[in-house]
């Protein structure tokens, strides 16, 4: 006879992260190419300022990895779609497993991928200047240094972590329902159009009051909360969506 | 032991009931034959056996465990069909691999063997091979798997006649070293009765019989003469299918609880049925044949 094996949901996660790091390679790709999109623009349409006292002309022109950064988080945004829909689900479920250690793989991958979109995409910031540098009629380079401690730096990238994490939340979510009930697709724009039309008012102006709940936060422990905490409901809110789907 | 217990299951579609209380359970250590016509509802009962569909109505239980959602009975269970969906950045023996990692019984040795005999380029993707190509490596993950359940869902399609029977070989074989149970479902009863131990017939989601092939085989026969004695003789048996041949004679299917002799000295000829044709005899509808349907004036 053949005995039954015992089975460790960890250890089920462990194997489906594993499968996905290399499954799904494709990311890394398309993570490439949109940094380096991000990388071109920001050379291409750097913004900036020009001061004149009618003798001298001072032309300011500042370079950041903002637009990296945001590119970042529509890739992750689209890439938690991507995994949610039925081809990759197939994947998982050729092989052991069951819905929860699906999910829970799936974050695993997200945040990892999340977490080296964020890496790569704060050292653009170096090959944005060396290359604004070599393509732009310079005369003075400044960096900020001063005053810029490791703690702020760390915070930095820790806030750039969470905004990325958070787009990818709100893909897999969003994923997740249509996946659940493909009406969604309509029913969802709907809501939030419609939910923000109503709550709109003099004092609320709406969807702006949701972005600004995120964006223009000044506190870093504040934000991190606020993301963190958004970041587990979102997840969550997948996996009860989910425990009751029919696959393959 | 039995591995699978089903009661009263059902599955709506809307509403369509694709299984309609069906009850039957499969001991430890058997190949079961899983027969049904097209939309019988075979592969709902597969799928809601490997735990990827729920059930509506009714208890069903995979190694006294409920499968919908089971980790457990993932682990030890293995669903083989054409569909199975294999990811195209890994090449097959990388995907062998990667199933090792999975399925604790895992016989690399076999499956490598296998891909070699089936002549198999290692470095392709699942998604560039040919239908009866994918049916092929899909059957070798099936049985490299081990799994104490292993359920292959039309495993045979698209294999051309020669990989049928090497797949059917190669199912026994594996099987009588490892024994483990094993449900397929198929078309091809006729090809792989040989190799079946019980038989499942399903139609219209209720269950038909389920029998040993050995008692499928004497469950009914044919009895062929001239029609107005062949008739007189039906009236104490359970006729299966009638199939008139002409006027003067015709053929009846019936159950086989007779006795041969008396219905043999009327001189009418009692034959065999094979269970692959008494299958079909048991699920058509009332309604004729297809001939029936281009057959005009008949149906005016």
């Amino acid at each position: 006879m053949m005995s039954l094996t015992k089975v460790s949901l960890s250890n089920v996660v462990v194997m489906q992260f594993r499968y996905k790091l290399k499954a799904y390679s494709g990311v890394f790709l398309a993570l490439m190419v949109v940094q380096m999109i991000g990388i071109l623009l920001s050379i291409l349409g750097h913004g900036g300022t020009s001061f004149s006292n009618g003798m001298y002309t001072v032309d300011v022109t500042v370079s950041s990895p903002d637009l990296v950064i945001f590119l970042t988080m529509i890739w992750a945004f689209m890439n938690a779609i991507l995994i949610t829909t039925k081809a990759y689900r197939e994947d998982d479920f050729t092989f052991v497993s069951n819905r929860l250690s699906y999910n829970l793989s799936n974050m695993a991958f997200l945040l990892t991928v999340c977490l080296i979109g964020t890496v790569t995409a704060l050292l653009t910031t170096g090959i944005i200047r060396i290359l604004a540098y070599v393509t732009a009629d310079i005369d003075i380079f400044l960096t900020i240094t001063h005053g810029v401690t490791i703690a702020d730096f760390v915070a930095g990238g820790l806030a750039t972590f969470l905004f990325i994490l958070l787009a990818a939340t709100a893909g897999y979510l969003v994923g997740m329902m249509t996946q659940v009930n493909k009406g969604l697709i309509i029913l969802l724009p709907v809501i939030i159009i419609g939910l923000n039309y109503v709550t709109q008012s003099s004092s609320n102006p709406g969807f702006v009051n949701m972005l600004e709940f995120y964006f223009m936060e000044h506190s870093f422990i504040m934000f991190s909360i606020k993301a963190i905490v958004t970041i587990l409901i979102g997840f969550g809110l997948s996996i009860v969506f989910s425990n009751r789907l029919e696959v393959r | 032991m039995n591995v699978i217990e089903c009661e009263g299951l059902v599955k709506k579609y809307g509403s369509l009931n694709a299984l309609d209380h069906i009850s039957f359970s499969i001991k430890e250590n058997t190949i079961t034959g899983l027969i049904g016509r097209n939309g019988a509802g075979k592969t709902t009962l597969l799928k809601i056996l490997a735990g990827f569909w729920r059930e509506t109505e009714g208890t069903i239980t995979v190694f006294d465990r409920r499968p919908f959602n089971n980790l457990e009975v993932s682990m030890n269970s293995i669903f083989v069909d054409d569909m199975m969906s294999f990811t195209n950045t890994l090449n097959l023996k990388e995907l062998l691999s990667e199933a090792q990692a999975f399925y604790p019984n895992w016989d690399a040795e076999l499956a490598e063997r296998l891909l070699g005999y089936f002549n198999f380029n290692p470095r392709l993707v699942h998604q560039s091979l040919s239908k009866g190509k994918r049916s092929t490596f899909n059957m070798i993950v099936g049985l490299a798997a081990k799994c104490p359940l292993t359920i292959f869902d039309e495993p045979t399609t698209g294999m051309d006649r020669a990989v049928r029977k090497d797949f059917y070989r190669a199912l026994l074989k594996d099987y009588l070293l490892n024994p483990r149970t094993i449900i397929i479902s198929s078309h091809h009863l006729d090809e792989m009765e040989d190799i079946l131990e019980d038989i499942l017939l399903i139609d219209e989601g209720k269950k038909v019989l389920q029998l040993p092939v050995d008692e499928l085989k004497e469950y009914a026969v044919t009895l062929s003469g001239r029609t107005a004695v062949v008739m007189q003789t039906l009236q104490d048996k359970e006729v299966i299918y009638k199939r008139n041949v002409d006027i003067d004679n015709c053929s009846v299917v019936v159950r086989n609880n007779f006795l041969h002799g008396e219905v043999k000295q009327l001189g009418i000829n009692v034959s065999p049925v094979t269970p692959s044709d008494l299958c079909v005899y048991l699920t058509k509808g009332q309604g004729g044949g297809i001939d029936d349907v281009f057959n005009k004036s008949k149906s005016v």
